[in-house]
């Protein structure tokens, strides 16, 4: 295939995917209703990803989670390449410059970052080594080590 | 192997959330693992060897490498498909034909590309290229699509069909996704089937779905309706089904749900069988 052909798809593709994440108006020749279905359709899709990666912040988000993560969504039209581990790490740390970040979520974070490295790939891997430290206010504290033979070790001060 | 069924039998998407049901479901004949769920340079997860020590055979499929991209599909991906089949002893490799970035932008799903003479060539060479880094054998896998390119210049079975045609590539035939596909655009299922090149069946997949406002949208967090069953049966009335297997990605039911939703899998090929033999 000439080059032509692929920067002639590219195009087209880069089209409809940017109106399908809400970024261009201007998509011609398709149908809107079912442009609308579809991106409605990834837009959900992308919500229960982070939902089910995201267990714990999801839950101590409560009845905030759907106005923070529509939040997220506005400020991140597009999912990164490595999945919703990775979407709900960036949701996690905005909410958390913020100051909105549930000590829940907080620790899932941090167990998140204790055994993950995203890799520019779009794969994860899991860390062999690795330690974190977390403080709240009022008072909470939890530290947490990884490495090899001796797998995950949490202090958690209330325990 | 089941009855009605060929080698691989019947199968599940395995899901660490569905790991113990799997594990205590006796008779499953393969698994089909999510190469982007997996660690590219760490071992297999323990309970899938188990598995695999167990007999139970392995199917690797990706949902990454944006084969009906504008781009050919990336070195890396194809080497992380690539070991994982060798980990897992695969006798097969499975993708989409969607594609999933563009622009450097990632879309987060499985999108249609244009069913033109154009976008076909450039995904036969993706694909071609693709088969040439994998170690196994590839199967191709239709998607459902909730929107339609306005440049089509061929229906989706024939597309499909010149495609698998062209690059000698395998079959994994969706038929949630035709019911889908169907429901939503007008097709005719049986049609569809009719025109597939089905001793290219590889395996089969089938999952849940809903309908929402006149829409049919393949959730995989649902259970499998009727018309997908109705499907399989009909496919299985036309070939020999190699494998089946179930998708579920969402909303885990109970172990008891899921071996139901198994069994009305096998119990739909079974019946199509029947009357492929008898018929």
């Amino acid at each position: 295939m000439t080059e032509g052909g692929r920067a002639r798809l590219a195009r087209r593709q880069a089209e409809l995917l940017s109106a399908l994440l809400g970024q261009n108006s201007d998509l011609s020749g398709f149908n809107a209703r079912q442009v609308r279905t579809a991106a409605a359709s990834l837009q959900g899709k992308r919500v229960r990803a982070i939902v089910r990666a995201w267990p714990r912040l999801a839950a101590a988000l409560g009845p905030d989670f759907g106005c923070e993560v529509g939040r997220h969504l506005d400020e991140h039209p597009s999912p990164p390449a490595d999945g919703a581990l990775s979407d709900g790490q960036a949701f996690a740390r905005g909410l958390a410059a913020r100051a909105c970040l549930p000590w829940e979520g907080r620790l899932e974070l941090l167990a998140v970052e204790l055994r993950w490295r995203f890799g520019e790939d779009g794969r994860r891997r899991q860390r062999r080594f690795g330690a974190r430290l977390a403080v709240g206010r009022p008072f909470r504290l939890a530290v947490a080590v990884r490495a090899p033979g001796v797998g995950e070790r949490w202090l958690r001060l209330p325990p | 192997m089941s009855e009605g069924l060929g080698a691989l039998g019947l199968g599940i998407g395995w899901r660490p959330e569905l790991a113990m049901a799997i594990e205590r479901r006796l008779g499953l004949g393969f698994v089909e693992l999510t190469a982007e769920n997996h660690d590219p340079d760490g071992p297999l997860a323990e309970p899938v060897r188990q598995l695999i020590g167990r007999g139970v055979k392995v199917v690797v499929h990706g949902v990454s490498l944006s084969l009906g991209g504008a781009d050919p599909p990336k070195p890396d991906r194809l080497a992380a498909l690539s070991r994982l089949a060798g980990q897992s002893k695969a006798a097969l490799v499975s993708e989409h034909v969607a594609f999933v970035r563009a622009g450097g932008v990632e879309a987060g799903h499985l999108l249609p590309v244009p069913r033109t003479s154009e976008s076909l060539q450039i995904l036969v060479e993706n694909v071609l290229a693709a088969r040439g880094a994998l170690p196994v054998p590839l199967a191709l896998e239709n998607i459902a699509a909730l929107v339609e390119w306005p440049e089509g210049e061929m229906g989706e079975a024939e597309f499909l069909t010149e495609l698998l045609e062209r690059t000698d590539s395998l079959l994994l035939l969706d038929v949630s996704n035709v019911h889908a596909n169907a429901r939503n655009h007008g097709l005719d299922p049986l049609e569809y089937l009719d025109t597939l090149p089905l001793h290219r069946l590889a395996y089969v997949h089938v999952g849940g779905g809903v309908e929402r406002e006149g829409v049919y949208h393949d959730t995989h967090a649902h259970a499998v309706d009727r018309a997908s069953l109705a499907l399989l049966e009909a496919l299985a009335a036309r070939v020999q089904i190699p494998g089946v297997m179930l998708e579920r990605d969402d909303d885990f039911p109970p172990a008891d749900e899921l071996a139901a939703e198994l069994d009305a899998i096998r119990e739909a090929v079974v019946v199509g069988a029947a009357r492929r033999h008898d018929p």
